[in-house]
């Protein structure tokens, strides 16, 4: 059996900036960057310059395989790169080094509810959501009733969301993710990730579980591991491993 | 399913055939944003014809009745018409395409699509705005009896140089924008300058004559016609039956969109994979 996802030594660096005495900028304005450049014509060698800029490796050194039908779950501790993982498996960020192969498409989601739209009504939220998540109309036309039904929101699928209770909105967007199949899917690596109900939310709890507490539902929901990212950080090597 | 390889500093090669895959996001994009647009509101789509009657109304008294601006022969309601609704088609889609990819920020930072789509259907949003409001101006034709001449023919096209227009700028504000949010500031400005810059409430021709007349006018001249927002408005009157001299400003203005859109279609692809990680 043909692997649906391969990961060979992916690595993904950030680079973190310490302005020291300025406290965190929240974005960078032009006029610094000018103001800099003008400063670093005068100035001889960059000597000491204002801020400290600091390699970091989120990611590095990481391969595995997934096989067809696999459901795996990752864990691993705060910052431990679960989520940078699930950003380049689903090419929302480019690998600085390594490569990735996957079958089919991928549908990720790092969060339920991308793309609701408050103003919009249910029935136009979930045909957004699905598009969000690269389904063509006709495809969610044929998701929809089951969608519906499930995420109980059939009396008020033509009400705007943002008058759903919350809890509401959290159902509705989790049905639609798994009724779209979302998550880490290849549409041959875990293509089974339609209802039965409990299984979308054990799923849900499964991929983005960080805390100690979400493992039961992970190993019930899952086939192989759960395995620990591996991390560049030391504390992080203590993290659980089966 | 075909097989996709990512490999580190390769992730461009499948963009176009993405970005054809992801046609239907660029669809709901673009219906969610003309959906949301006149949400709550009383008179809803109304909004799209009130704000460029108000503005006609205003200026036909002002430069038409008070100042007496010439109209390339054309009743001035017109005249200000075919000026006013493809500049407020420019300002919006400018605008709104430049804040697209920061409002959309939960998006690009969650899920992968060809980044394309984003400013690109925030202008398509306006783009609909204008095509409402083409209902004023064959209003206003009617009402002051203009014939169209075969000259209407060519409207498309000159609309479709200011949709290149709007995107071209779009395309480099909306990336600027991401890393260097000052460009948040910088339009509202641009916009409200350009307005007056625009041939919107007098000819062309009138304004060069007078411009040329004045201490570096050669030079003022060429800024001038560097707005390719003047080659789409002289292409507008022209179509309806104005007088307005085309050759040189609709030369300069498809250049000087093409330049833009070349260098700005460059520059979005380049940083468009960092965006996720600025924004």
């Amino acid at each position: 059996m043909s692997a649906a996802i391969r990961v060979e030594n992916l690595g993904k660096k950030y680079i973190l900036r310490h302005q020291p005495g300025k406290g965190r900028h929240r974005y960078v304005a032009l006029r610094d960057v000018l103001a800099h450049k003008a400063k670093s014509l005068f100035q001889s060698p960059p000597s000491g310059s204002t801020d400290a800029r600091e390699e970091f490796w989120a990611l590095r050194n990481v391969s595995f395989e997934i096989k067809q039908g696999e459901a795996v779950g990752i864990i691993g501790r705060n910052g431990a790169g679960k989520s940078t993982m699930l950003k380049l498996l689903s090419r929302i960020t480019e690998p600085t080094e390594g490569q990735i192969e996957l079958e089919g498409r991928v549908a990720s989601l790092l969060e339920v509810g991308t793309g609701f739209h408050p103003e919009l009504t249910g029935r136009e939220n979930i045909f957004l959501n699905g598009a969000v998540l690269g389904m063509t109309r006709a495809e969610i036309k044929k998701k929809f009733d089951e969608i519906v039904a499930f995420a109980e929101v059939e009396k008020f699928l033509d009400t705007p969301v943002k008058h759903y209770s919350s809890g509401m909105v959290m159902f509705a967007a989790t049905t639609c993710a798994g009724g779209f199949g979302a998550m880490i899917v290849s549409s041959r690596g875990i293509a089974k990730t339609s209802f039965p109900p409990g299984e979308i939310l054990r799923r849900q709890a499964g991929n983005r579980a960080s805390r100690p507490s979400c493992i039961p539902p992970i190993s019930r929901s899952c086939s192989t591991g759960p395995f620990a990212t591996a991390a560049s950080r030391p504390y992080r090597r203590s993290s659980t491993e089966s | 399913m075909s097989r996709l390889i990512i490999r580190a500093g390769e992730v461009e090669r499948h963009y176009w055939a993405d970005l054809w895959r992801y046609r239907e996001l660029f669809f709901f994009l673009s219906w969610r944003d003309i959906l949301v647009r006149y949400k709550q509101t009383v008179i809803g789509v109304l909004w799209a014809l009130i704000r460029p009657i108000l503005t006609i109304a205003i200026f036909t008294v002002l430069f038409g009745r008070m100042a007496k601006v010439p109209s390339d022969g054309l009743p001035f309601a017109v005249f200000v018409c075919a000026g006013n609704l493809p500049w407020q088609f420019f300002a919006t889609a400018m605008s709104e395409a430049s804040n697209s990819l920061v409002l959309n920020a939960n998006m690009l930072s969650k899920i992968y699509f060809p980044r394309l789509i984003v400013p690109t259907s925030a202008v398509i949003v306006a783009f609909v705005d204008l095509l409402i409001s083409l209902v004023i101006m064959a209003a206003l034709m009617v009402w002051y009896h203009v014939m169209p001449t075969w000259r209407l023919l060519t409207l498309p096209l000159f609309t479709a140089l200011g949709l290149g227009a709007a995107l071209s700028v779009g395309l480099w504000l909306s990336a600027l924008n991401v890393k260097y949010r000052d460009f948040r500031y910088v339009i509202p400005f641009v916009v409200q300058f350009g307005f007056f810059v625009s041939p919107v409430g007098y000819p062309s021709d009138w304004f060069v004559g007078k411009l040329t007349n004045m201490r570096y006018g050669e030079a003022l001249h060429v800024i001038y016609l560097l707005n390719p927002m003047v080659g789409v408005i002289d292409g507008f009157r022209w179509a309806i039956g104005g007088q307005a001299n085309l050759s040189v400003s609709i030369v300069t203005s498809i250049v000087v969109i093409g330049l833009v859109g070349v260098t700005g279609l460059r520059y979005f692809r380049r940083t468009e994979k960092r965006f996720a990680d600025i924004i």
